[in-house]
């Protein structure tokens, strides 16, 4: 089962390489990866509980006007998580006025820990309000299924029941979503804020209306 | 849960002593200008050490910093006051099968002269138990422990990114 999803993890790196040598031809050279089959997750969605409430379900789609970065990670890790929403939180700053137009959610690959208001909070420390979503579901089924349809993943370190200093593996990609649910961009970690500002804007030529 | 809690009052224990080891070294030595602790030439420069600033509830961290030394030598250790954090470990971040994998390495090889990072994505510091978030502005005193070039102490700044 996990080594038909690391070759499959594999192959579509490999396509996306060849996609990404292809983005040259029209104008913006893209820092993201652009697949040839674009990912569909628009029937996908998770529990939103932002706020701290438990909220109806967030399907993946960006709101009109609007695109979607989706991250999944966990509010206790202390390298990726912080470091990719400090670049979105500045992409967002450098893209000014436009700025709102770019939403992120990130859904908890430790719900164990990160409560609703947990994650809710460590996003508002990020975001202004309404331009996050926090997402969160108890049932694991639910989650893999979702991770599984944005070839994702994420494995938590194996701790002792009550112990609560534990790692997650997890995959560390930005989606960008456009209104219909389709991936139009993945950031692989360590895409800085200045790139992301600069395929933001691209996007927002290609796929907003002014 | 043995194991955690053992390593982790054993880790506090030495975080401890080497507050206290500080404390000592400073009282003895005026002359020393904080140099080797084994007498020898070996020197690691550190350049640019910062800590994130940690979002609220955030109950761990990363520091982050270059590292080049003058011979080869080990970063052994690391730590930092316990009114900072209850703990400072030496992690790497890794891609395993698509997956970043955050694991403790314990120590980080500095080969002679060469420039080590320590930053997002890949070797950092991480701090466990935040007393209190991290703020911009703020500086984070961390105690370096190298096989040769012995303690370092260095001011990391608080800031985003």
């Amino acid at each position: 089962m996990r080594r038909t999803r690391l070759f499959v993890a594999l192959a579509t790196l490999l396509l996306s390489t060849s996609a990404l040598t292809a983005c040259g031809d029209d104008g913006h050279d893209y820092h993201g990866i652009q697949r040839d089959s674009p990912l569909e997750v628009v029937d996908y969605s998770l529990p939103e509980v932002t706020g701290g409430g438990t909220g109806g379900a967030f399907p993946f789609k960006a709101a009109p006007g609007t695109l979607l970065a989706v991250y999944f990670g966990y509010t206790t890790c202390p390298d990726l998580c912080p470091t990719t929403m400090t670049d979105l939180k500045q992409a967002k700053e450098d893209l000014g006025a436009d700025g709102s137009k770019v939403r992120v959610a990130m859904a908890s690959v430790d719900p164990d820990r990160d409560a609703p208001a947990v994650l809710s909070n460590y996003l508002s420390s990020f975001f202004p309000a309404g331009e996050y979503h926090a997402l969160r579901t108890d049932d694991e089924t639910e989650l893999a299924t979702v991770m599984d349809a944005f070839l994702a993943s994420a494995t938590i370190e194996p701790h002792e029941p009550g112990d609560t200093d534990y790692l997650v593996s997890h995959t560390g990609t930005t989606y960008v979503i456009d209104e219909n649910g389709t991936v139009v961009l993945e950031w692989p970690f360590g895409v800085k804020a200045e790139a992301m500002a600069d395929d933001f804007r691209a996007l927002f030529g290609e796929l907003l209306s002014p | 849960m043995t194991t955690t809690l053992t390593r982790r009052s054993l880790l506090a224990a030495v975080a401890f002593t080497t507050v206290l080891g500080v404390g000592l070294a400073a009282c003895g030595d005026d002359d020393d200008d904080g140099g080797a602790a084994s007498g020898g030439t070996a020197e690691v420069t550190v350049t640019d050490p910062w800590a994130r600033t940690s979002p609220m509830d955030a109950k761990t961290g990363a520091i982050y910093m270059t590292l080049e030394a003058s011979e080869a030598d080990t970063l052994t250790g690391a730590s930092v006051d316990m009114s900072v954090a209850m703990e400072a470990q030496i992690h790497e971040t890794k891609d395993v099968d698509g997956e970043m994998k955050m694991s403790e390495v314990g120590k980080i090889e500095l080969p002679a002269g060469e420039a080590v990072d320590l930053k997002p994505g890949g070797y950092h510091i991480m701090l466990m138990g935040l007393k209190s978030p991290l703020e911009e502005g703020q500086t984070v005193k961390v105690t370096l422990t190298f096989d040769k070039a012995g303690e370092k102490v260095v001011d990391a700044a608080v800031r985003s990114s």
